[in-house]
């Protein structure tokens, strides 16, 4: 059964996540956004992370690539799905992830965008566009309550 | 190891987003 979908919980395909950590830019400022804030949640799922580390292994080494999954996997929130399905999409689908950051533009682009609305209730979005569009505040009013008090954590920690 | 840690380690390699693209479709592919 998916889980509820929010606009706090993200997912970002292997190509963003594998990103942040090799190359910085959009991919790294957009995934900031959710380290340095408890209440926001990272879906994913372990084919996904098999991806994301496979492409790390490959442009850098096995080491790095193991470090990376032991320091992001406790911080996710992992679901299962179909072996066949997109890791992805689904991950984002059955872990109620509003947000989908990936640099895929087949999967940014309108007509992808309208098919998948009319069965999930994903965004697939370049980590720019999330950047850019991201705004703590009435984030935080919509999925917590209150007045914003500011970033809760260290996204270098 | 803090991500500080991964970040500084990474930066050794100096990969483009090009690179990562390429790499993940290449895998998707080989995996198919």
């Amino acid at each position: 059964m998916p889980t509820e979908p929010s606009p706090a919980r993200v997912t970002a395909d292997a190509d963003v996540l594998a990103a942040d950590l090799l190359v910085g830019g959009p991919s790294r400022a957009a995934l900031d956004h959710v380290r340095e804030h408890s209440w926001m949640t990272l879906v994913a799922s372990t084919p996904l992370l098999d991806d994301a580390a496979a492409v790390i292994r490959t442009l850098a080494d096995d080491e790095l690539a193991q470090a990376w999954r032991d320091r992001l996997e406790p911080e996710c929130e992992l679901v299962s799905h179909p072996a066949e399905d997109h890791p992805a999409l689904a991950s984002a689908y059955r872990g109620g992830a509003m947000h989908l950051l990936t640099l895929d533009e087949s999967l940014q682009s309108a007509s992808a965008g309208a098919a998948l609305r009319g069965r999930v209730e994903t965004s697939p979005r370049h980590p720019s566009a999330f950047d850019t569009l991201f705004d703590a505040e009435s984030l935080y009013r919509e999925v917590v309550g209150g007045e914003y008090p500011g970033p809760d954590r260290d996204p270098r920690a | 190891m803090t991500w500080a840690d991964l970040f500084a380690r990474a930066d050794r390699y100096d990969s483009t987003e090009a690179d990562v693209t390429d790499a993940l479709d290449q895998h998707r592919t080989d995996a198919d």
